[in-house]
């Protein structure tokens, strides 16, 4: 397949997009309630193409870096004439190509393969919703957006996608658009989400107008490369970080993606964990060969990232949501992707293993916080869209498909060995040390960051276990609106529809094979994709290192091997993590609330979230609302101005008034008297 | 096939006019034949239109192609209008005299005014614009217009025989007779038929633009009397003026390589200046003085009418109050042809004809107030209450990126801005209409009153949300090429600090647009459902009917296809673009010379007087 | 021979008699056969320019005139009619409706317009020097 690989390449985007047309034009009317047909079927026909596309650059031979070019057509430009102009200005000239390399092959399997299962668990836990075509064609067109951003060779076509995610994510947040808090949310996804993007496309341009006039990456970083280190390139690597920092949710643009979790789980969990959010790790990645020449933005990147890992679990820690816990989380892993790329530059070499491991944690991560979302999801569907861990419990008994894939989730998520997020959770710190040990200048600043980052893991596996010991353990509560809704849906055949059984507590209230299948193939891919990938045969790291971003950079690879000290330091923080989690809420579960009541200050701290939302709204959205209305009132005091201008013909006017009498005889006199000074002064003229 | 495409033109400009007077003789009691006669009038020129610009379009992309040495040769760049009724001569004349001037030119033949009509790169997407969007703007009004309907559809379409005209024009005079006829049926249009403080608007906007384009008259007529006085010719011809201009200005250029020559010269360096030196030196300096001043006074007074008419951020405030008053049929045009007269009117005069103005004053003046304005307009826009008044402040904000990309005097920003007038055009145009179509059905525009109508008026709020992405600057749909175009050609400026803070200004326009169209959004579509008091008689509201489908079609499509590939649209402008951004490099380079050149001239002419 | 000033002379006389009548009559018809006498001034002076120039010019001129002032009387005494028939008077201090807004109609104190009244017969021309009867009013307004 390899000997043609263009049509294939240009189908993965393709038929999502076909799906979502489909589903579109065709959904209420055709499909109704086999809407989610299209989709799982162009998810599932991408994935296998991905696949392929994998093995088909796997299989190639040699060190030498992969990639494939695929040719399209010219999206637009601004290419004045054939033929050199001699005019000092450049054009934008934009083509739609695509480009095929390790990281590309990577980001496309975990997007389509999470995607796919997302999509098949999304036909059960959105059937009967009024809106269950629109949904799938919001998906699809999400599909096609999120793989042609990865797909994209040239930093516009990559801002088209990268905005077409972003538009996707706005439509399912405002999904259930009748809820007040959704249209809010999404409001607020897609304005904090633009402020980055803003930064991104300043930086996308300033990029064009001094390194080339072109905007293809290879061409880029090649007139990069050969600038060298300034000022302009780090600003430029900055300005693109802040669409990173605006898209993975990172410190401080954070704020939106909690409040994203309206949206209905499947799209959290497809969106706001598994992929959206992981475009800004691919974006610093795939430039990494520009963030490379700047030692400054690696630093800022590994600051923010740190600085976000560690805030993220913080606010993690207290949280009563549960999708809100794992949307902390995200932010939080997030941050160790971003620490993990910015902690990739020693001695003015790239380190390719510090790019691969991030790629490796966005991998892992996109296994199993999907998972995770999934699982919440199915115990939301079950207790009728609760998901307050404070009316829940027990449910291990219930709901044992669930309750068994979010423990494999969450063991992964903690990284306890040897499951997929300790592999790459532990590349990261390594990665962070080795900077920490290696770098010339900002030494300190990474041994603090690789601190940091240990603290977090051990967070991390806190707040996972948190969640599961107090949503699946303890004695069994079930909120009531778990008989009343979550059942009258008309897809559970299995069970007898038994509304008035609400004293049978013990019934199960496991959500429908096609939603556990998926939970199933994903626990499965959260447990091993680990080990199998990188864990065991470093597959992983050799294959992301042939990617053409790292053509260049085979210059410092630290030692690969398996260090010791590490895994005892970060095995040590998982498992003190754990089971600090299961002495507070399993042993003793009273001595959470004594512990809170003792750290009353720092308790509230993280269960506000840090009062971000609070400071932004009282010293950024109501100092614009201020100045909006500020410039309202000025906007009168202009037009005042204006008919102050208006007005003074006007007074003039009123002064020569009297002498429109209207008496004929008067303007006849008037006349004659004029015409008469006329004729006196003109003879006198000609008189001279 | 030529032949045919030169009656085309005309036929395009006169078959408003004649729809016009034929639904006005009709009578008001005819509502319903004058309202087809006017649906089909729009209908049948929308066809010839895209027929003509279908076929132009052709012809200038293979010129394009062809006449790649435009920015190489010798002759000066300037605008070859094609499809042009009436023999067109190498003079860039026509035999089609409207008026003529017994001033014998250099030539020999008395100078004229003529109908010069024609069609190229800057125009002709504003002629489908303006075709296209008169569709909507009568089906819009189908219903809403009952009274005097014949009066409504004459003045209508009088209203697209003017923009036409304005679009069409390359006669200057004819473009300024044009340019002010455009504001008799908009008067009317919002005087008569507007809402509750309609006549203050019609009476403000009238006064407003009239008082600006009288001194656009003064520096037009300025511009061809100083052409004669330099080069003994009058022509009121555009393309031939602006040969002038560059025929001009290339002297000066002469001169300065003559005297850069000269001082080059191995006597000259002993210190003495040699007569030949001080020659070119006195000609030189008068005529850098000359054209700088008679340039920045022509550039000034033609920037009033036209900065008034787009509208700049001082100038202002006529727009929301036309805007909020205007029927939904008026406020489409204003916002989607009119506005653009100004814009249209810097690219098609200003920066050709004035072009080291433009440079000189142009770029930091018009330049700044577009910032301002793109910024003063997004934060009015998100204040407002009034969805309307909203949509009228965005244009504010919108029109100030076009002038933006203009300013950057650079083929991509000049592009961009092209695009962006016609983005514009299509997404405000659409805003407008849903607006109106709000309005027809609730009969209020205020946010407060409204919530949550996506769940109650689906088709609506997809339009509506469709149209909104479009505004943003969504990617593949049509407003994105122009913002990537105009940024791109903004971060080009050549002074690094300039191009970064008016590059943050877009940006910061672009995350500012998304402000206020989202919390629109949010308002008035999403949320618990929320409808205002209505009419309990006239039953539940109901969503989009056919014929206002029909309306909007047409904009989205337009929209998604500009969006997904312009690049047709773009080959067709590239020629006319490089014209005017060549004529920008030529300034950009002239203005270094000067400055470079400016000591040695001082002090050679101060000499003179020393030794005196 | 009659020099050319004499003419002139007589021209200029005629002129400014029909100026001041013009001026300062209230009759409307009066204002109109002072217009006219205006014009013949005009006229006698054409034909005295046409002799002393030995051409034909102002004789051309002078027929135009004669002729124009016929359809001008036709008119003007047909709008006059008109005028009378609204207000039956033919005093021209009742049509001052041209003023600004807010301006007050000027009032002759010494000999204030005729009250409106109900009179259908058409005016008839007095005789020179007597003054016309007409309705008298103590105001109007």
């Amino acid at each position: 397949m390899i000997d043609n690989p263009n049509i294939l390449v240009w189908l993965i985007p393709a038929l999502p997009l076909v799906s979502a047309v489909i589903t579109a034009l065709l959904g209420s009317r055709v499909l109704k309630s086999y809407s989610h047909v299209p989709t799982v079927a162009a998810a599932a026909g991408s994935c296998v193409l991905s696949v392929l596309l994998l093995l088909g650059l796997a299989l190639l031979d040699g060190q030498q870096s992969l990639q494939l070019k695929i040719d399209g057509f010219k999206w637009f430009s601004t290419h004045v004439l054939p033929g050199d102009a001699p005019l000092r200005f450049g054009a934008l000239d934009i083509r739609f190509n695509l480009q095929v390399d390790s990281l590309t092959a990577v980001m496309l399997i975990a997007i389509t393969f999470v995607g796919t299962f997302i999509a098949v668990f999304s036909s059960g836990y959105m059937h009967g919703d009024p809106g269950y075509p629109r949904f799938f064609a919001i998906m699809s067109l999400f599909l096609f957006s999120m793989t042609g951003l990865v797909l994209a060779d040239n930093f516009l076509v990559l801002y088209a996608f990268w905005e077409g995610v972003g538009l996707c994510s706005y439509l399912l947040v405002v999904f259930w658009f009748q809820k007040p808090s959704a249209a809010a949310a999404a409001r607020k996804a897609f304005l904090v989400t633009r402020l980055g993007d803003a930064g991104m496309i300043l930086g996308i341009m300033l990029l064009w107008a001094r390194f080339g006039n072109s905007l293809d990456f290879d061409t880029v970083f090649g007139q990069a490369a050969l600038a060298g280190e300034s000022s302009v390139l780090t600003l430029a690597c900055l300005l693109l970080f802040c669409g990173a920092v605006g898209k993975s949710a990172q410190f401080p643009l954070h704020v939106w993606l909690p409040d994203a979790m309206e949206g209905p789980t499947p799209a959290s969990a497809l969106i706001h964990a598994a992929t959206m959010v992981t475009a800004g790790v691919y974006l610093v990645a795939r430039c990494s060969r520009l963030f490379a020449l700047s030692p400054t933005a690696q630093l800022v990147v590994a600051c923010i990232g740190g600085v976000t890992a560690l805030l993220g679990a913080l606010i993690a820690l207290t949280q009563t949501d549960l999708k809100r816990v794992l949307a902390y989380s995200t932010i939080s892993q997030l941050g160790y992707m971003f620490l993990g790329l910015g902690a990739g530059l020693i001695k003015d070499k790239l380190i390719v293993f510090a790019v691969a491991a991030a790629i490796f944690h966005l991998f892992t991560h996109a296994f199993f916080k999907a998972l995770l979302f999934l699982s919440a999801g199915s115990v939301m569907h079950g207790m009728g869209h609760v998901i307050d861990m404070r009316r829940l419990g027990g449910l291990r008994k219930v709901m044992p498909i669930t309750h068994w894939s979010f423990l494999c989730g969450a063991v992964a998520l903690a990284g306890l060995i040897p499951f997929s997020g300790f592999w790459s959770k532990d590349e990261i710190l390594e990665a962070v040390l080795q900077a920490g040990e290696h770098s010339d200048a900002h030494n300190t600043v990474y041994l603090v960051l690789f601190a940091t980052a240990l603290i977090t893991a051990a967070l991390t596996a806190f707040y996972t276990f948190r969640a599961y010991f107090k949503t699946f353990w303890g004695e069994l509560r079930i909120p009531d609106e778990a008989y009343h809704h979550g059942h009258s849906t008309p897809h559970d055949h299995a069970e007898p529809n038994d509304h008035q059984a609400n004293d049978d507590r013990q019934k199960s209230f496991e959500s429908p094979s096609s939603m556990t299948l998926p939970l199933v193939v994903l626990a499965i891919g959260a447990l091993f994709v680990g080990l199998i990938f990188e864990g065991a045969t470093h597959w992983m790291g050799d294959f992301l290192a042939k990617s053409a971003v790292f053509v260049q950079f085979h210059g410092y690879t630290p030692e690969h091997g398996f260090d010791w000290l590490m895994f005892g330091l970060s095995m040590l923080c998982a498992a003190g993590g754990v089971g600090l989690a299961a002495w507070m809420y399993l042993v003793k579960p009273g001595i959470a609330d004594t512990v809170a009541s003792a750290l009353k200050p720092a308790y509230n701290l993280s269960l506000n979230r840090f009062w971000f939302d609070e400071i932004y709204a009282l010293l950024i959205v109501a100092p614009l609302t201020l100045f909006a209305t500020v410039c309202r009132l000025f906007d009168s005091i202009v037009d005042g101005i204006v008919d102050l201008v208006g007005l003074l013909p006007r007074q003039l006017a009123r002064g020569l008034q009297p002498i429109q009498n209207g008496l004929v005889q008067f303007y006849a006199l008037v006349t004659v008297v004029f015409v008469a000074a006329f004729v006196i002064v003109f003879a006198l003229w000609i008189r001279q | 096939m030529f032949e045919n495409m030169r009656l085309l033109v005309l036929m395009v400009l006169a078959l408003p006019l004649i729809a016009a007077l034929v639904v006005a003789v009709l009578g008001s009691r005819n509502r319903v034949a004058v309202r087809w006669i006017a649906l089909a009038a729009v209908l049948v020129n929308l066809a010839l239109t895209g027929v003509l610009t279908a076929n132009v379009a052709s012809t200038l992309t293979q010129k394009a192609q062809l006449s790649g040495q435009i920015l190489h040769e010798q002759t000066k760049a300037t605008f070859e209008p094609e499809a042009v009724p009436g023999e067109i001569e190498p003079s860039r004349r026509t035999s089609w005299n409207l008026f003529e001037i017994p001033i014998p030119s250099a030539d020999g033949r008395t100078a004229s005014i003529q109908l010069y009509l024609g069609v190229d790169g800057l125009n002709i997407w504003l002629i489908l614009l303006t075709s296209l969007l008169m569709v909507p703007c009568v089906l819009v009004s189908w219903e809403s217009i009952k009274d005097r309907a014949n009066e409504f559809y004459a003045w209508l379409l009088l209203l697209q025989f003017a923009m036409l005209g304005v679009f069409l024009a390359f006669d200057i005079i004819v473009f300024y007779v044009f340019f002010e006829l455009t504001l008799v049926p908009l008067f009317f249009l919002i005087g008569i038929w507007g809402g509750p403080s309609r006549r203050e608007a019609a009476r403000k906007f009238f006064l407003y633009t009239l008082a600006g384009s009288l001194f656009t008259l003064l520096g037009l007529i300025g511009l061809v009397l100083v052409c004669k006085e330099k080069s003994g010719e009058l022509t009121f011809s555009i393309p031939k003026l602006t040969e002038v201009v560059q025929h001009q200005l290339s002297i000066q250029d002469g001169l300065i390589k003559n005297l850069n020559d000269e001082l080059a010269n191995p006597a000259a360096r002993t210190g003495e200046i040699s007569g030949k030196a001080k020659e070119f030196a006195a000609d030189l300096g008068s005529r850098v003085h000359f054209w700088r001043t008679a340039q920045v006074a022509i550039f000034l007074a033609l920037t009033l009418g036209f900065a008034i008419k787009v509208p700049l951020f001082p100038l202002h405030t006529w727009l929301p109050l036309a805007h909020v008053e205007a029927p939904t049929a008026g406020s489409v045009l204003l916002a989607g042809v009119l506005l653009k007269l100004g814009s249209y009117g810097f690219l098609r005069l200003c920066l050709p004809l004035v072009p080291d103005a433009s440079l000189s004053i142009g770029m930091p003046l018009i330049g700044t107030l577009a910032c301002i304005g793109i910024i003063y307009g997004a934060f009015c826009a998100f204040a407002q209450t009034d969805i309307k008044k909203m949509v009228a402040y965005s244009s504010v904000s919108h029109m100030g990126f076009c002038v933006l990309g203009l300013f950057a005097l650079n083929a991509a920003g000049i592009t961009g801005s092209l695009m962006q007038m016609i983005n514009h055009g299509l997404s405000t145009g659409g805003l407008f209409l849903l607006v109106g179509m709000l309005y027809e059905r609730f009969h209020t525009r205020m946010m407060p009153d409204f919530g949550g109508l996506a769940a109650r008026l689906k088709l609506l709020s997809l339009a509506m949300i469709v149209v909104c992405l479009s505004s943003v600057g969504m990617p593949f749909l049509n407003g994105f090429i122009g913002e990537m175009m105009v940024l791109a050609g903004v971060m080009e400026l050549p002074c690094p600090s300039c191009a970064m803070a008016f590059g943050v200004v877009g940006a910061a326009g672009i995350v500012l647009g998304a402000w206020y169209l989202f919390t629109m959004l949010q308002r008035v579509f999403f949320g618990p459902l929320k409808e205002p008091h209505h009419d309990p008689n006239q039953g539940p509201v109901t969503d989009l009917n056919f014929r206002e489908i029909a309306a909007l079609l047409p904009i989205l499509a337009a929209c998604l296809f500009i969006g997904i590939y312009p690049q047709p649209l773009l080959d067709a402008i590239k020629r006319d673009v490089a014209v005017v951004s060549r004529i920008a490099n030529d300034a950009r380079v002239r203005s270094e010379q000067v400055e470079a050149i400016q000591p040695v001239l001082d002090r050679i002419l101060a000499k003179p007087a020393e030794s005196r | 021979m009659i020099p050319l000033s004499n003419y002139l002379i007589v021209g200029a006389i005629l002129f400014v008699l029909g100026m001041i009548g013009f001026l300062t009559r209230r009759n409307l018809i009066l204002m109109f056969l002072s217009a006219e006498m205006m014009l013949q001034g005009v006229a006698i002076n054409l034909v005295a320019f046409s002799r002393h120039h030995g051409n034909l010019h102002g004789q051309v001129f002078t027929l135009f005139i004669i002729t124009v002032a016929a359809c001008e009387s036709a008119i003007a005494l047909a709008l006059i009619l008109m005028l009378y028939r609204q207000r039956q008077s033919l005093d021209v201090s009742l049509w001052q409706d041209l003023r600004e807004p807010g301006q007050e109609p000027a009032l002759d104190l010494d000999e204030p317009p005729p009250s409106i009244e109900e009179k259908l017969a058409d005016p008839k021309l007095i005789p020179a020097g007597i003054e016309p009867a007409r309705p008298r009013e103590d105001s109007y307004d």
